[in-house]
């Protein structure tokens, strides 16, 4: 595999999946956003960002990133676009509408970390237009990607055969339905603090309350996803550089944080660290790898994974991304220009997708929600209260307006 | 369809993409244990099939893919 083929080789996954996963973040600005201003933005952003603005070229059965020459338009309004077919071929894009910001992107150019360090700059050069603010604004700098193969003989072990037998989760996969909830963060970390658990882990355990109230069973199973860029010795990655860890979780009505967050904590203690990410990024690319390398058409290479990702028991109830403080690096000057930001990312693999991210002590909790059923708001809220976790919202906002097409 | 000839599709897919020859195959050789094939190998052949009868199978469906015969059991039930 060479450079160029290692750069989109985990983006790979996002092509082989059922349904194009197009993320959002929707920055509220605390003024009216200028359109112009914003696209000036962009433009300047544009050749400190080169790695963003490309396009997608696939050629027989493997896709390359090359030079998009094409005009990268700010859309007016809300609607999230069809990328690339309403991008010009990029693989993103802005718009605004009143005092927002749209962020729209493919899965495949990059994760939210990655995506992160250009939606900052951005934000950074708008600022310094409309404010007359003076940040720096660095050209972003990518590690070059990992090798797979590298880790794949590291780890010849994390290559065992999928077992067709094994029990899998069977998703939900009704019309997604959007929940938000907002928490307080001090109030989390007040509730983490006197059981010594980080506070992501006093977070997952109330999920996993909430979710027996929700699904009306003991037995659950959830993902939480990891950035792998340290343990991959590529800490200024642009590309995707993440790992997925699941975990069966049984929970009874009598159970309580205090009861619940000691296996949730040492099942995240043990796989935050360098050995378990690589073994686990080899586990699952080491898949990804062997559908890449079949000599077959895309079509028949899609279905193999998606069957392949179901056989190996990934699908889980649901799954939790913590990204924290949505900028990189984080910067609370430039935090000050905003009221609020969300996450929205389409249930991919999970009947309900959570993301979570931080801002002015507020931890905002976008999910969307693919189980038929009303509740989960309610649950939440029940179970974050049960805890002296402060709900400041717990919402159900009803039906998806985001896209998710089915990838022909 | 006729079953012969379903299980006559599903023969040639597996020459096709495990190289195995026909005469070597019966319909209660076992994917895994008898054919040795890889699961790769399998989701592959059940992926061809799909192209070829023009259907979807429900991915809960794989674990009862067992032998040739669960095969053309699935097939003759819900293809056209």
């Amino acid at each position: 595999m060479n450079a160029e083929q290692r750069s989109v080789f985990q983006g790979i996954v996002y092509y082989y999946r059922e349904h194009t996963v197009l993320c959002r973040y929707e920055l509220t600005m605390k003024d009216p956003v200028d359109a112009e201003l914003l696209q000036q933005a962009c433009d300047e952003a544009r050749p400190l960002a080169g790695y963003f603005f490309q396009k997608v070229v696939w050629e027989k059965r493997e896709a390359h990133l090359a030079p998009n020459d094409a005009p990268f338009r700010v859309r007016i309004g809300h609607v999230q676009p069809h990328i690339p077919e309403d991008t010009d071929d990029y693989q993103l894009a802005f718009s605004c509408e009143g005092n927002q910001i749209f962020f729209d992107w493919f899965h495949f150019l990059a994760d939210g970390r990655g995506v992160s360090r250009l939606v900052t700059l951005v934000l950074k050069l708008y600022c310094n237009l409309r404010y007359g603010t003076a940040f720096a604004c660095e050209p972003l700098v990518s590690d070059p990607p990992y090798d797979i193969e590298d880790i794949l003989a590291r780890y010849p072990e994390s290559q065992v055969e999928n077992d067709m037998q094994k029990e899998v989760t069977q998703t939900s996969e009704a019309k997604p339905q959007l929940v938000r909830v907002r928490l307080d963060k001090q109030s989390l970390l007040d509730a983490a603090l006197p059981l010594g658990v980080k506070p992501f882990s006093a977070l997952m355990a109330l999920f996993c309350k909430a979710g027996r109230e929700y699904f009306g069973r003991d037995d659950l199973r959830y993902n939480y996803s990891a950035d792998a860029r340290d343990a991959m010795g590529t800490p200024k990655a642009l590309f995707n550089c993440v790992a997925s860890f699941q975990r069966p979780v049984t929970v009874t009505e009598a159970d309580t944080l205090a009861t619940l967050v000691p296996g949730v904590e040492a099942d995240i203690h043990h796989n935050l660290t360098k050995e378990p990410k690589l073994f686990r990024v080899a586990e699952q690319m080491g898949w990804v790898y062997q559908v890449y390398r079949q000599r077959a058409s895309l079509k028949i290479k899609k279905r193999v994974f998606q069957m392949g990702e179901y056989i190996s028991g990934f699908p889980s109830d649901f799954w939790v991304s913590y990204q924290g403080d949505p900028f990189v690096p984080a910067d609370p000057d430039l935090e000050k220009y905003l009221t609020d930001f969300q996450t929205w990312v389409p249930a991919d693999g999970a009947s309900i997708g959570v993301e979570c991210t931080t801002l002015h002590g507020v931890i905002t909790i976008c999910i969307q929600n693919k189980a038929q059923k009303p509740g989960y708001a309610a649950a939440l809220r029940h179970a974050f209260e049960s805890a002296g976790v402060k709900v400041l919202e717990a919402a159900e906002l009803g039906p998806s307006p985001y896209t998710s097409p089915y990838i022909p | 369809m006729e079953r012969s000839e379903i299980v006559s599709q599903i023969l040639a897919i597996l020459e096709d993409v495990a190289e195995i020859s026909p005469e070597d195959v019966t319909e209660d050789s076992v994917l895994m244990d008898d054919l040795d094939l890889s699961s790769m190998e399998i989701l592959t052949v059940v992926a061809d099939l799909e192209e070829t009868f023009g259907l979807r199978i429900p991915e809960k469906e794989l674990r009862n893919f067992v032998t040739i015969s669960d095969l053309a059991d699935y097939l003759a039930a819900h293809a056209g």
